[in-house]
């Protein structure tokens, strides 16, 4: 409905007078309640009011109608000189539209989107202008809230994004300081993720690796081996295995794959998540290490072997050196009583000679046998309780202890590990010794047992003629004596097989000595647990 | 009383002598008969050619070690033999080995004797092995 029209409303076809259609448009504009539809004369005063307008508004027509239509302007646009100057721009340009603040009868505010239409007579003169009002409060307020709706959502996502940014950042961070490749598939098998290992195993590649399929990345040898595992992965079976992977670039690598299934919530498979550790540096030192090893034990066993042969031969050797040598010393006793009224003084002298030569040899014999004995022994240690060792290397001296009127004290002693024959031959050797090397006096020997942390220590103190501290390492060296044989008795074995005994179990031996006054002898046992 | 009939079988020549030797030294009077390894020594046991016309030994002295059959065999022989199980077997060793000394007197020999280097020592030995022939003579 144009109010602007030059001509007047006519119907030429119905014949309806033009005074029928204005009381219908009257009727029309007066009823329509939702929107504001009034005139006002060209200096702005309300000349008709509708019932759209009383509703929006709050005026009745009475009230209104004559009064200046600034009435519904809020103050600040009365102080602009808004209203006047609308109707100036409406005037000049035919329309004036807006969505602005006006105020109803009661004072509220309400957002108005108005249309102001300048109307003229037949003449082309302004007649006045037709004003159409509509209350979009409602819907400015929803326009509002969506605006601030999107502006929170925008500043939500933006939010969003800088996290996973962040996230994305630290995720790299993460997977390109380790020395492993980590990546992501796609079912194309195409790389979703791939952290700066890639780069640096296989170098660039054109374009990055995201987006390239596998095959393209690590070359086709490579891919033909790992191929099974990928697609067992992209079916839901996790694996790792190990693989000598001849890559596009890069060289030959020992590799430790997983592959290892992305499920979503409906366990099917989205992507397949890829770790590959470089482990042929690990593989190479583990080969060393074993060949080390096997060295190792080759040459342990070698030597325990020699060892072994070593003392067999020392035993056979003794055996068969006896046997000679029995031949030598008895036939020379028999020539010595059957013969003897042939042989002039120093002819029985020499025989003397032979003989006691013989003797020597075949005890220097029976004491490397029993050297010998020492190493050959297979027989696995038990617990022994010294008191007994002691005890029993006693009795086997009785004879010597009585002969010499000896006394022997022998304190507490505890169990150890060992081999009861060798610390019988131990305890024998030492105490033997304390008898034989005596002084003047008749000896006075003493054997104590104390406890150290590791080990127990056990010492043999005697009163007699005691050692040059010069000799104190040489009297344990096989053979080795340190005075005639007239005087001291022996081969010079016994100081040998001790330290030999006491070493296989795990000990020290050593002598603490004072020329003219005595020697304490010390031995070292290791001590084990639960015994 | 009649004279003891020892048998030594032993390989070595100087040993059958030195066994001799003591012997006279001691003074005693014996049958001494020699051979020189186990075949032999069962031969004679069985009266087995040469040994056909063999008395009866009272004592067996054997060595350990001998060829084609040793000291052990022999004594596994004799102790299944009935006729001659009753026969006291020594068994002479130059070492002086409990475990073997021990096996031996378990399959049934009289006495382990290690060869002595002393000459007075071996004298001694001679008169134990002449003691054993002398008690299967009581008997």
């Amino acid at each position: 409905m144009d109010v602007t029209t030059q001509t007047p409303l006519k119907s030429p076809e119905s014949g309806i007078s033009l005074r029928q259609n204005r009381a219908s448009f009257e009727l029309l504009v007066s009823a329509v309640r939702d929107y504001g539809i009034f005139m006002l004369d060209p200096q702005g005063y309300i000349l008709t009011w509708n019932e759209g307008a009383k509703r929006i508004n709050g005026y009745q027509e009475h009230e209104i109608i004559g009064k200046h239509f600034s009435t519904f302007y809020p103050e600040n646009d009365l102080l602009d000189g808004k209203p006047a100057r609308e109707l100036e721009i409406a005037a000049k340009t035919g329309k004036y539209e807006e969505e602005g603040i006006r105020v109803r009868k009661d004072g509220s505010t309400f957002i108005a989107h108005v249309i102001i239409t300048a109307l003229y007579g037949p003449e082309g003169r302004l007649e006045g202008f037709g004003k159409v009002t509509r209350d979009v409060t409602q819907r400015k307020k929803v326009e509002e809230e969506l605006s601030h709706a999107r502006d929170v959502l925008t500043e939500q996502v933006k939010e969003a994004i800088e996290e996973l940014t962040a996230k994305e950042a630290q995720l790299r961070l993460i997977t390109d300081s380790m020395p492993l490749l980590i990546s992501y598939l796609n079912h194309d098998r195409r790389y979703v993720f791939t952290n700066a290992s890639y780069v640096r195993w296989f170098g660039d590649l054109p374009g990055g690796y995201v987006g390239k399929q596998v095959e393209e990345a690590i070359g086709t040898s490579a891919y033909q081996k790992v191929k099974h595992y990928i697609d067992q992965a992209f079916l839901g079976t996790e694996s790792t295995t190990e693989l000598f992977l001849d890559y596009r670039a890069g060289g030959g690598r020992i590799v430790k794959l997983s592959y290892i299934p992305d499920f979503d919530a409906d366990k099917s498979v989205r992507g397949v998540i890829c770790v590959v550790e470089d482990i042929t540096e690990r593989k190479r030192f583990l080969e060393h290490l074993k060949e080390y090893a096997d060295n190792l034990a080759r040459t342990n066993q070698q030597l325990s072997d020699s060892n072994f042969e070593l003392s067999q031969f020392a035993h056979v050797s003794s055996h068969d050196l006896k046997e000679p040598l029995r031949m030598v010393k008895a036939y020379t006793q028999v020539l010595k009583s059957r013969y003897s009224h042939l042989f002039d003084e120093q002819g029985l002298q020499y025989m003397g000679f032979v003989v006691e030569g013989a003797s020597r040899m075949d005890a220097l014999i029976n004491d490397l046998l029993a050297y010998s004995a020492v190493g050959r022994t297979e027989a696995p240690l038990s617990p022994i309780d010294l008191t007994q060792a002691v005890t029993i290397a006693l009795e086997n001296l009785r004879a010597s202890i009585t002969s010499s009127g000896a006394q022997i004290s022998v304190g507490k002693c505890p169990t150890v590990m060992g081999n009861a024959n060798q610390m019988v031959q131990v305890f024998q050797n030492l105490i033997g010794n304390a008898i034989k090397f005596r002084g003047e006096q008749a000896p006075v020997v003493n054997i104590e047992v104390t406890e150290e942390t590791k080990y127990w220590l056990v010492a043999i103190r005697d009163n007699g003629i005691g050692i040059d501290k010069q000799y104190v390492e040489k009297i344990f060296v096989i053979f080795q004596r340190l005075h005639d044989r007239s005087q001291y008795p022996g081969t010079g074995i016994g100081l040998a097989i001790c330290k030999k005994v006491i070493e296989r179990h795990g000990g020290k031996i050593w002598v603490d000595s004072q020329l003219g006054k005595g020697s304490t002898f010390f031995f070292s046992l290791p001590k084990v647990e639960g015994i | 009383m009649s004279v003891p009939v020892l048998l030594v079988a032993e390989d070595n020549k100087a040993d059958q002598v030195l066994f001799q030797e003591g012997v006279k030294a001691l003074g005693a009077t014996v049958q001494l008969f020699f051979v020189a390894d186990g075949v032999q020594a069962l031969e004679f046991l069985r009266k087995e050619h040469p040994f056909q016309s063999a008395p009866r030994p009272n004592v067996v002295l054997l060595d350990f070690n001998m060829p084609r059959k040793d000291g052990r065999e022999v004594l596994t022989e004799m102790k299944s033999d009935s006729a001659l199980k009753d026969i006291p077997v020594l068994i002479l060793s130059t070492s002086s080995n409990s475990t073997d000394a021990q096996a031996l007197k378990a399959s049934g020999a009289s006495h382990y004797f290690t060869k002595p280097s002393d000459f007075d020592e071996y004298m001694t030995l001679i008169s134990k092995a002449i003691g054993f022939a002398t008690t299967t003579i009581r008997a």
